[in-house]
């Protein structure tokens, strides 16, 4: 189990969502409530957004 | 050593890798492409300072840029100083933004896995059969036609049922299989009157009856790491659409195709897509950008580490990715000049 210290309110459903000491800038962490995947887009402070929408080129 | 890492999304693939990078000790910088700006008129390399050796080798020798300078040359961006670079490993999910990106990189000479040759084979399915056909590969019976008609026409050429599906595309995503004339006419109604312009462009395949299952193969280098197994009771069996992974013996048949496959569209670091048919393997698709979180596991092989190796390799100049139509583009670029 990874180690928790902060958690966030999810953007969608407000959910609380535990974020993970070695979480990377622009991780993807899914709300465990909502299901929405969400992006961390800052480390210091943390913030999180609602990650885009997947795009007809993505993927490999 | 620097590594960049261009990436979006930062998915279990890519922590993977950066925690590799960072296990090794190596300087990584990584950067996000959708906020990236490329200057492609940043600055000029004089020609005196050699005619014939990349950007990134005149920067090595100690050159420096001439900004907004009126002189022939070759055209260096430096919003971001990519030449300090030994090499750049394109991690983007977005295909379109990794083809652009890796094209400037790979015009000013920084050493990219994959090169942007490799990424303009392997992200359309037209030309990656193309490649595979040149080289001698067994692959699907393949058509392309442009308008309704035609694709219909090709739909009935290979039999029912076929696969219909997008030139560029991935992820299973908008794939067709059409078993009788009244659903070709109906999906191929649907991609002229729905689908943006490259849908225009039909891609028409045999259906290959695959068993429930396909296979992808790792290839680094010119080595065949591991292969998995895909199998799913639908008859996509891509992992983005629920098929669940097993390991894949890498037989000697096996090997020898995915070797071959991976040098047709340029080697590198590639995932070969075949389907195991009673007549033999076939090769179906080249994948630039792999994802391999649902193989880790399964086949007990450390991906990320495998390809760390042959980045290192890259960067160290041991492991040279080949690029065969540099010099039509600098060249171009030199007649070029901006003013």
């Amino acid at each position: 189990m990874e180690a928790t210290t902060n958690t966030v309110p999810c953007p969608e459903c407000e959910a609380v969502v535990p974020i993970a000491d070695d979480t990377l800038l622009n991780e993807i962490i899914p709300c465990a409530e909502c299901g929405a995947d969400l992006e961390i887009t800052g480390l210091d402070p943390l913030t999180i957004e609602v990650a885009p929408e997947i795009e007809e080129d993505w993927g490999e | 050593m620097r590594i960049g890492v261009l990436h979006a999304r930062v998915r279990q693939e890519e922590k993977a890798l950066f925690a590799e990078l960072d296990r090794r000790g190596v300087d990584v910088e990584a950067i996000h492409v959708d906020r990236e700006v490329f200057r492609l008129d940043g600055a000029i390399w004089p020609a005196s300072s050699g005619g014939e050796s990349s950007a990134k080798e005149r920067h090595r020798e100690g050159g420096a840029p001439v900004q907004n300078a009126r002189v022939e040359g070759v055209v260096v961006g430096f919003s971001r100083d990519w030449c300090r670079f030994d090499a750049v490993l394109e991690r983007c999910i977005s295909h379109s933004r990794a083809m652009a990106a890796l094209r400037i990189l790979d015009t000013w000479g920084v050493p990219c896995v994959n090169p942007w040759h490799v990424g303009e084979i392997c992200g359309d399915k037209l030309t990656t059969n193309l490649a595979l056909l040149e080289a001698g590969l067994p692959v699907p019976r393949s058509r392309i036609a442009f308008t309704p008609e035609a694709a219909l026409e090709a739909i009935e050429d290979l039999g029912y049922p076929a696969v219909l599906k997008p030139a560029v595309g991935s992820w299973g995503r908008l794939i067709a299989r059409v078993t009788d004339r009244d659903s070709a006419e109906a999906v191929l109604e649907h991609k002229a009157t729905l689908g943006s312009y490259h849908h225009s462009i039909f891609f028409v395949q045999e259906h290959v009856e695959k068993g429930g299952r396909d296979v992808r193969s790792f290839v680094v280098g010119d080595d065949v790491i591991c292969a998995i197994e895909r199998r799913s009771e639908h008859w996509i069996t891509n992992t983005a659409r629920g098929a669940v992974t097993a390991s894949f013996p890498v037989t000697d048949e096996l090997r020898e195709l995915s070797r071959r496959a991976a040098r047709a569209v340029g080697g590198g670091v590639v995932a070969v897509d075949l389907f195991d048919t009673p007549a033999g393997l076939i090769v179906n698709e080249v994948n630039y950008t792999m994802e391999f979180k649902n193989s880790l596991e399964p086949t007990g092989v450390d991906i990320p580490a495998r390809i760390v190796d042959y980045l290192l390799e890259v960067a160290e100049g041991r492991e040279l990715t080949p690029a065969p139509r540099r010099a039509a583009v600098l060249g171009t670029r030199q007649q070029g000049a901006p003013s």
